[in-house]
């Protein structure tokens, strides 16, 4: 082991026994940390708390099994560090569900948090989040400057507003709350995203229906875009936007403007230009069979 | 070699002007970074299409009688723009312009040409109706996503076992909805190719697809 990647703590070792019933042990690590430090966990547990607080360290507390084996390297003892790896690896592969961590970083920090089926809450962190997990839940409270939240079948919710926002699910369903760049991605889960302010943002699916009703920032850009899914818009009647929305075979249906959708090529699917408001923001939805709807907010 | 290849590096490698150890590392960095392999596979798509134009398209009979038809009334503008063009300058010109302009009328004709395959008729064929073919930019580009999506499954197919069963089968469900999306645009593709907004939706479902793979491919073992 080099040793500017030292071992600061091996919780196997010195982690009390939680409860002899409930075969977990505690976990109780730190080390001191710059403000922008970059926080690297592998963790297969089912619940991981991640709260950014104003002190310069990095704290992990919780319980996880008997026998698993939870490392922290992070340079030298009572060196602030600037780049963290921790990992916890499980004595089997379902123990870890049971399990429990919270870590505390500061604000600032870059946290990269990997797991399975997992539970991840991150609150307070102003700096990147890049999180994946396969099933359970992605919820993220705040407004991280970037942040990457990636799942199969887990959902993935944004209740802040961040400057850089990538979501990516297989099936999960992804709700956010506005954002300054933001992309979503999902093959059948449902995109929604409501409140807040957008100011650029692609919203995509195969199958899964989107649904848009957050608020459009002063010249926005808005593309919304599926194959099979239903694409509901919903804007201020006197929102800013000029609308260019197509479908290959489907339907639209405008309740936001008097223009009348027309026969799209070769009189199969429907096309719609419309505009409102000052104009200024524009909206690009297309859709191969999907059903595409604008209504009153 | 961790971090993404350079538009340079891809470039070289399309070139064929990568030594072999070079080649050799970009193209084991390609077989595991979809992103990569992607960008790989538009620029050889991109060369494809450059190098299906035609070499040389003849301006139009009539094209001569528009320049020269430009040209003599400037004789006319006075003394000083006689003495700043002499005729040799002038011939440049005129061949710069013809040049400009056969760019143009190939353009033009790829236009019509396009305008002429949007009239065919778009309606999608039943499900017993045989595959048509796409136009060749289209199956060129359809190529590159093509390899992308076969060195991922490759790579997936090899760590399929060291993942969870229930993961397996949520990739496998999605990967299903995906090559259904798929089969179908490129089915109305193929009966209208000039119709932008599908060559779009087209891609894009190629393009979940391979991201969807790339981050199959990911995934921790026992996840």
């Amino acid at each position: 082991m080099r040793p500017t990647r030292l071992l600061v703590a091996f919780a196997v070792a010195s982690a009390l026994p939680f409860a002899a019933s409930h075969a977990q042990q505690k976990v109780n690590l730190g080390h001191a940390a710059m403000p922008t430090v970059s926080i690297r966990l592998f963790a297969p547990i089912g619940d991981i708390r991640v709260v950014g607080w104003d002190r310069d360290s990095v704290e992990m507390t919780g319980v996880v099994p008997v026998g698993a084996r939870v490392e922290m390297y992070g340079g030298a003892p009572g060196e602030r560090s600037n780049g963290m790896k921790t990992f916890i690896e499980m004595p089997s592969e379902s123990s870890g569900r049971d399990a429990k961590l919270v870590l505390r970083v500061p604000r600032s920090a870059r946290v990269w948090l990997k797991s399975g089926s997992a539970d991840m809450d991150v609150t307070g962190v102003t700096g990147g989040l890049d999180l994946n997990i396969v099933g359970g839940s992605i919820t993220v409270h705040g407004s991280p400057k970037e942040l990457r939240a990636e799942s199969m079948d887990g959902s993935v919710t944004v209740d802040g507003s961040p400057d850089w926002l990538r979501a990516k699910t297989a099936t999960g369903d992804i709700t956010l709350h506005g954002g300054q760049d933001i992309g979503a991605s999902t093959i059948s889960g449902t995109i929604r995203s409501s409140g807040g302010e957008v100011e650029r943002a692609k919203l995509e699916s195969t199958t899964g229906s989107i649904l848009f009703a957050s608020g459009l920032a002063r010249g926005a850009s808005l593309e919304l875009e599926t194959h099979s899914g239903p694409i509901d818009i919903q804007l201020p009647l006197k929102a800013d936007a000029e609308i260019d929305a197509a479908t290959i075979t489907g339907a639209i249906d405008n309740q936001w403007s008097r223009t009348r959708p027309v026969a799209g090529r070769e009189g199969r699917g429907m096309t719609l230009t419309t505009s409102g408001g000052q104009g200024g923001g524009r909206i690009v939805v297309r859709s191969f069979k999907g059903t595409v709807q604008l209504r009153v907010k | 070699m961790t971090e993404h290849l350079t538009f340079d590096q891809l470039c070289d490698l399309e070139d064929g002007a990568l030594d072999v150890a070079e080649s050799a590392a970009v193209r084991a960095h390609m077989e595991w970074c979809a992103e990569c392999a992607s960008r790989h596979a538009a620029l050889s798509a991109l060369g494809a299409a450059s190098a299906a134009l035609p070499r040389e398209i003849a301006p139009p009979d009539d094209l001569w009688l528009d320049i020269s038809g430009q040209l003599t009334p400037r004789r006319t503008l006075g003394a000083g723009f006689a003495r700043a063009w002499n005729v040799r300058q002038l011939a440049a010109a005129a061949v710069v312009i013809a040049v400009a302009s056969s760019s143009l009328t190939a353009l033009v004709l790829h236009s019509r040409t396009r305008v002429q395959s949007a009239s065919t008729p778009a309606s999608a064929p039943g499900p017993d109706a045989p595959v048509a073919e796409l136009p060749a930019r289209l199956a060129s580009a359809e190529h590159g996503y093509a390899q992308s999506v076969e060195a991922l499954q490759r790579t997936l197919d090899e760590r399929r076992d060291s993942l969870a069963p229930s993961t397996v089968a949520t990739v496998e469900r999605s990967l299903r909805i995906a090559d259904s999306a798929i089969a179908e645009a490129r089915t109305a593709l193929a009966h209208d190719p000039a119709n932008r907004a599908l060559v779009a939706l087209f891609a894009s479902n190629y393009e979940r697809k391979i991201d969807l793979l790339r981050r199959a491919t990911e995934l921790a073992p026992r996840t």
